[in-house]
């Protein structure tokens, strides 16, 4: 499959190494446009209809996060590109969408477009998209909604809805304050990456808890979740625990 | 008549005696709880600035002692030499492995402790940037404990990479010819453990003799930095690690510097006395 893609990064010599990669790497991405100027990067996805955009998120007059604000049906894939490992992707790892930090490591790079082919095959890009532009609208962390890959599709989980996740090997069980757990074949490592900021904390190698969601914690080393849920807190991770609960 | 007007009278003094001793007594027990309260919440606040100030200071060390601008500028220097031999993607791949440790150091270092596995995986990005810079001549081995869980144990950041820096840097580099650095990590009793890092360069007593010489002291300042911190975090109550530097001449036909860290886990042994 030819992959039409555009770039959109505001710096000259980050298009021109990206697109040096691809020619190398990746042979079925084919670089249909590519721009300096953010607005004229909304105008060319409008025109040309691409299937992939790689778009950067930190430009001084529109950001990545603007330029994908601009379009009520964004149907295309993105990668998004930053050379900051911050807030922002946080938000994007939410709603599963790709991302590369600049330099951009060359199996990184192919790792993101194969997973760019595939998306583009399943058409997940709107629903993600269309997500992350809601998320990007709440203030209120545990308001927001991850998206949670699954064998059948995408799951759309409210963050205060998680209560805890728990670690298995090779996949992690996610335990919802409703309805059946679900299951993802990332690891927990993933999952707490993604909502330790979200005021989740990882109390032992193997459970990620909802701190909004605790009701008591033992001195023997347990911590009971709502719906009389009780959970092991690691010795070793107590202290820092509890001086986060004191806050 | 005029008796229980006296009566009344006296009744009227003894209430109103009464009232202004019970104004007077809340008032002082008031004061006395307020003022009490007060100074709890002060004494709190006060360990609480303390602890902070102490967290700050530990960052700073840490932040000290993980911008070696030798590390830095050798990996930048390598990275242009492969540039100049026309090998785009042994320069790209130097550089975005350069870039990932950077972002590690740079998140670890804000951490009051990190767990041990995340320790290994930054010290082997950082030995294999090393790699490239010597090519053939260095090779490491990460030994690890099977009993070791290393999601479970921590330790702080940034106590073992200047540990590997100085052994590569004044050991493994003014020596001819191949050097090897070993990474042990064993367990010990409990939750506590130890980690040796040996190498075969040309040994720690040398490497400060020859600095000397060159009037060029990174080999003291790294280590005394580093004991500095180790004093530092001892002091915090949070961590108590023994810090052992031998050179391998003094007790062995070999040429080397053995570096050993003990990890004591006294929080620990607090736990097991209830």
């Amino acid at each position: 499959m030819n992959i039409k893609t555009i770039l959109i990064d505001d710096e000259r010599k980050a298009l021109a190494i990206l697109k040096n990669k691809l020619e190398r790497l990746c042979p079925n991405v084919d670089v249909i446009a590519q721009t300096q100027n953010p607005k004229e990067g909304i105008e060319l996805i409008k025109t040309l209809q691409p299937d992939l955009v790689f778009l950067d998120i930190a430009m001084p007059e529109l950001s990545g996060f603007d330029v994908l604000k601009q379009f009520e049906k964004p149907d295309f894939e993105i990668i998004f590109a930053t050379a900051f490992d911050n807030y922002a992707i946080e938000a994007i790892k939410h709603c599963a969408i790709g991302y590369l930090v600049k330099p951009v490591d060359n199996a990184d790079l192919i790792t993101a477009v194969n997973n760019a082919e595939t998306n583009i095959e399943e058409k997940t890009a709107l629903q993600k998209n269309k997500q992350l532009i809601e998320n990007l609208g709440t203030q209120t962390f545990q308001k927001k909604k991850i998206i949670i890959p699954s064998i059948e599709g995408l799951e759309f989980i409210k963050i205060e809805n998680i209560l805890h996740c728990e670690g298995e090997t090779g996949y992690t069980k996610i335990h919802l304050k409703e309805g059946k757990p679900l299951l993802s074949s990332n690891s927990i490592g993933h999952f707490n990456k993604l909502l330790e900021n979200s005021n989740f904390y990882l109390v032992h190698k193997s459970h990620l808890i909802n701190l909004n969601d605790i009701e008591k914690y033992l001195n023997e080393g347990y911590v009971i979740l709502s719906g009389n849920k009780k959970i092991p807190v690691s010795r070793n991770r107590r202290q820092e625990f509890l001086e986060k609960l004191k806050g | 008549m005029l008796e229980t007007e006296l009566n009344i009278n006296n009744i009227v003094i003894i209430l109103c005696v009464m009232a202004l001793l019970i104004v007077v007594s809340t008032v002082f027990l008031f004061t006395t709880f307020n003022n009490r309260k007060n100074k709890l919440i002060q004494d709190q606040l006060e360990t609480k600035l303390n602890n902070q100030k102490r967290q700050h200071e530990l960052e700073l060390n840490a932040l000290r002692a993980q911008m070696n601008p030798h590390f830095v500028h050798n990996s930048l220097n390598a990275i242009q030499y492969y540039i100049q031999l026309n090998q785009v993607e042994k320069s790209e791949d130097y550089l975005a492995k350069f870039s990932k440790l950077m972002r590690q150091f740079f998140e670890y270092s804000r951490k009051e402790s990190i767990s041990v596995e995340n320790e290994i995986s930054l010290l082997k990005n950082y030995l294999d940037i090393e790699k490239l810079r010597f090519e053939d001549d260095f090779e490491y081995k990460i030994t690890i404990d099977k009993s070791l869980d290393t999601e479970e144990l921590f330790l702080p950041p940034m106590i073992l990479q200047p540990i590997l820096e100085n052994a590569i840097n004044h050991g493994i580099f003014h020596k001819n010819g191949k050097g090897k650095v070993s990474i042990e990590f064993l367990n010990l009793k409990n939750t506590s453990f130890k980690v040796v890092i040996t190498d075969d360069g040309i040994g720690v007593n040398k490497a400060i003799a020859m600095n000397k010489a060159k009037a060029q002291t990174h080999t003291e300042h790294s280590s005394a930095v580093l004991e500095e911190r180790l004093a530092l975090l001892k002091e915090s109550k949070q961590w108590d690690i023994d810090f052992t530097i031998v050179d391998r001449s003094e007790i062995s036909n070999s040429t080397g510097t053995i570096v050993t860290l003990v990890f004591k886990d006294d929080l620990n042994a607090e736990d097991n006395e209830h």
